[in-house]
């Protein structure tokens, strides 16, 4: 089977006021097509860094970063743009729901985006959300939802571009222990449904199970990691 | 690039939903006062514009039809002319025979300080022109209202403006005498017999005119002037653009004599200029309105960026460039632009065209207020009210608005808004999703 994300010697450091940061030294990472990574570590390891850079949303200091025929780091805004509308399903810590959209329209607003009619976009939404169980919830507001709920659409909204690769970071970190594992239920299960590789970050040593391959990012670099 | 490209459906639901939240949330108030402030600009320019065109128009009509004439002809050098050809009626026939031409006057010109009734003293523009003049010249005749008397139905008569017969003191039969006069090359100034008869009076739009010209009859110059005196000639053509195109054929057709021609253009130069300075720093100082609105648009679209720079963060990642979300706020700007030039377009529009209902209708308003207010304070004296007689003189200012000149005052309200929110906008350019998005 062959690599969706190939990364090889991959740095990235921050440069501000003080002495230069290194957050990521040398990273090497390989994921097959349909694997569910997950990478653990400590707050401020560079879990999110690492995902904001496969997900095109942050650059790299060096080394190369290939996710499926992508070159990331030598993309433009344009195809960056692309890569993320047509590639990629991002579900982030928080739910970063548009709060003037339900939740129909937040899910089918990336398709819509993308090019497709309103009718299909509505429609595609509609079904992903009867998927994670929101069917009645559709032409409801982010604040008319709990977190739960909340992060139940990021989840919908991730796959309806019918993406290859989901970047999840933390999706459950802002969640009480019930609903966390009610997401990560639900998000492991639309990856098989669906057949999506999915790398996620967490500080949550309970998912590394669930995960084809798990690592711990330390020290800037990822190690096996054995539950 | 189409405008589908630019402007993408989803973009423009997205634009929708973030006004119609702006409309009545929080961004509501500032958003409303921007548009009026725009309306307000947009009106008042085009009123402005309306009425300077309408008093402009007033002036130079005035100024073409009884003053400077379309085309001026005067002789050089009379050498050139047997005694039988200098006769103005056969030099007028000559200067006539052009197709677009439709009046020639032959007239004299002079200065004279003019005492009135009581030794009251002005200076006025003597214009000996035929008594016939008014039934000859209709152009004329529209311009020059005789508001008393009639036009030099007798030799030795005079007719004044009624400002200058004002300042004289004088009425129609009344005399005044021409105590010194000068004139051009032509005019001789050995006066002789300096007192005539006031025949009527005059009023037309532009009070240069009403306050310094006076009519003689032109059987009457050498009178006054001494017989050498060479008449000019007062060119009326039916397009006054044409000036130019009728003294390059006259110049060729009379070539052989020695006539000079001067345009309408060229004679009024310094005064229609003026006129255009005029006009222009005035729509400069109503320009400032605009400033003023694009500087809240600015400031109120910067913190629209500010306080929407999470969702901006996402639609970026979920697959939009910077540059397409910026046309969100664009849109919000061109919005807020329209809102505030269509409904300043029509009411300036209205206010133009219908100065007089305007007008009229404040009148009566005010006058229905004050009347109120006296019949419980002190009805006795409600009887001695009347009407603002401003209003009636507001209610007749002539308002011409020209399409350029409104399309473009109205397309630059839109223009300014758009500009102010692309200002406002280009900071989303710098954002960085990662750093925002985490910040959250």
């Amino acid at each position: 089977m062959s690599n969706i994300i190939e990364i090889k010697k991959l740095v990235k450091t921050f440069y501000g006021a003080g002495e230069p940061l290194s957050i990521l030294e040398s990273l090497d990472m390989s994921v097959e097509f349909g694997t569910k990574v997950i990478i653990l570590g400590e707050s401020g390891c560079g879990k999110s860094t690492l995902l904001n850079i496969i997900g095109g949303l942050d650059t790299p200091t060096a080394g190369i970063v290939k996710v499926g025929t992508y070159d990331i780091a030598n993309l433009n805004e344009e195809q960056l743009t692309e890569y993320r509308s047509s590639f990629l399903g991002l579900v982030f810590q928080f739910h970063y729901l548009l709060k003037d959209f339900t939740a129909l329209e937040n899910v089918m607003l990336p398709m819509y985006m993308r090019g497709a009619s309103k009718k299909q976009a509505s429609e595609r939404a509609r079904q992903l959300l009867c998927d994670v169980g929101l069917e009645s919830r559709l032409a409801h507001l982010p604040a008319q939802m709990s977190g739960g709920e909340r992060q139940r659409v990021a989840v919908a909204r991730a796959l309806v571009n019918d993406p290859k690769l989901i970047l999840a970071d933390e999706p459950t970190g802002n969640l009480d222990p019930k609903h966390g594992a009610n997401i990560s239920d639900i998000l492991f299960s639309m990856v098989e449904k669906y057949g999506k590789t999915l790398v996620m970050v967490t500080h949550d040593v309970s998912l590394s199970s669930r995960g084809d391959i798990s690592y711990k990012l330390q020290n800037g670099q990822l190690v096996n990691y054995e539950s | 690039m189409g405008l589908k490209k630019v402007f993408p459906s989803w973009l423009l639901y997205v634009a929708r939903r973030f006004s119609r939240v702006d409309r009545t949330g929080h961004s509501s108030v500032t958003g409303s006062l921007s548009s009026i402030g725009i309306a307000f600009g947009v009106m008042t320019l085009i009123v402005v514009m309306a009425v300077m065109n309408g008093f402009q128009s007033g002036s130079i009509n005035s100024i073409l039809e009884i003053s400077s004439y379309h085309v001026r002809a005067s002789i050089k050098d009379s050498s050139k002319f047997t005694n039988s050809n200098l006769d103005p009626a056969k030099i007028s026939d000559k200067l006539s025979e052009n197709s677009l031409v439709s009046s020639v006057t032959p007239f004299v010109e002079a200065q004279s300080l003019i005492t009135g009734t009581g030794g009251r003293e002005s200076v006025g523009l003597l214009r000996f022109v035929p008594p016939n003049i008014l039934k000859k010249d209709a152009m004329l005749s529209n311009q020059l209202q005789m508001i008393s008397g009639n036009f030099l139905d007798n030799p030795g008569t005079v007719v004044l403006g009624y400002l200058l017969a004002r300042s004289l003191g004088v009425k129609p039969g009344d005399t005044i005498n021409m105590v010194a006069m000068s004139g051009d090359s032509t005019v001789d100034l050995f006066a002789q017999d300096r007192v005539v008869t006031v025949s009527g009076i005059f009023a037309c739009n532009f009070d240069e005119i009403n306050s310094s010209f006076a009519f003689l009859r032109l059987d009457d110059s050498s009178k006054f002037l001494g017989d050498s005196v060479q008449p000019l000639y007062g060119v009326k053509l039916y397009k006054p653009e044409n000036a130019s195109r009728y003294i390059a054929e006259m110049q060729k057709q009379m070539s052989d004599l020695s006539i000079t021609f001067e345009s309408w253009e060229n004679y009024n130069r310094s005064f229609f200029g003026a006129l255009r300075i005029e006009k222009n720093i005035l729509m400069l100082l109503v320009f400032l309105i605009f400033i003023v609105v694009a500087v809240n648009i600015f400031n109120s679209m910067r913190r629209m960026v500010y306080e929407r720079r999470e969702e901006i963060s996402v639609l970026s990642a979920l697959g939009s460039t910077k540059d397409t979300i910026q046309r969100i706020f664009l849109l919000q700007g061109f919005r807020i632009g329209l809102a505030g030039a269509l409904p300043g377009f029509l009411l300036g529009l209205f206010l133009s065209v219908r100065m007089d209902t305007v007008f009229e209708l404040v009148a009566s308003i005010s006058y229905g207020v004050q009347y109120f207010f006296l019949m419980i304070v002190s009805p006795s004296k409600a009887a001695w009210l009347y009407a603002n007689p401003m209003f009636q003189y507001y209610a007749q200012v002539p308002a011409q608005p020209r399409f350029g000149e409104t399309a473009f005052i109205t397309l630059f309200g839109i223009f300014s808004a758009v500009v102010a929110s692309w200002f406002a906008s280009r900071h989303i350019l710098k954002l960085s999703v990662a750093e925002v998005l985490s910040d959250e």
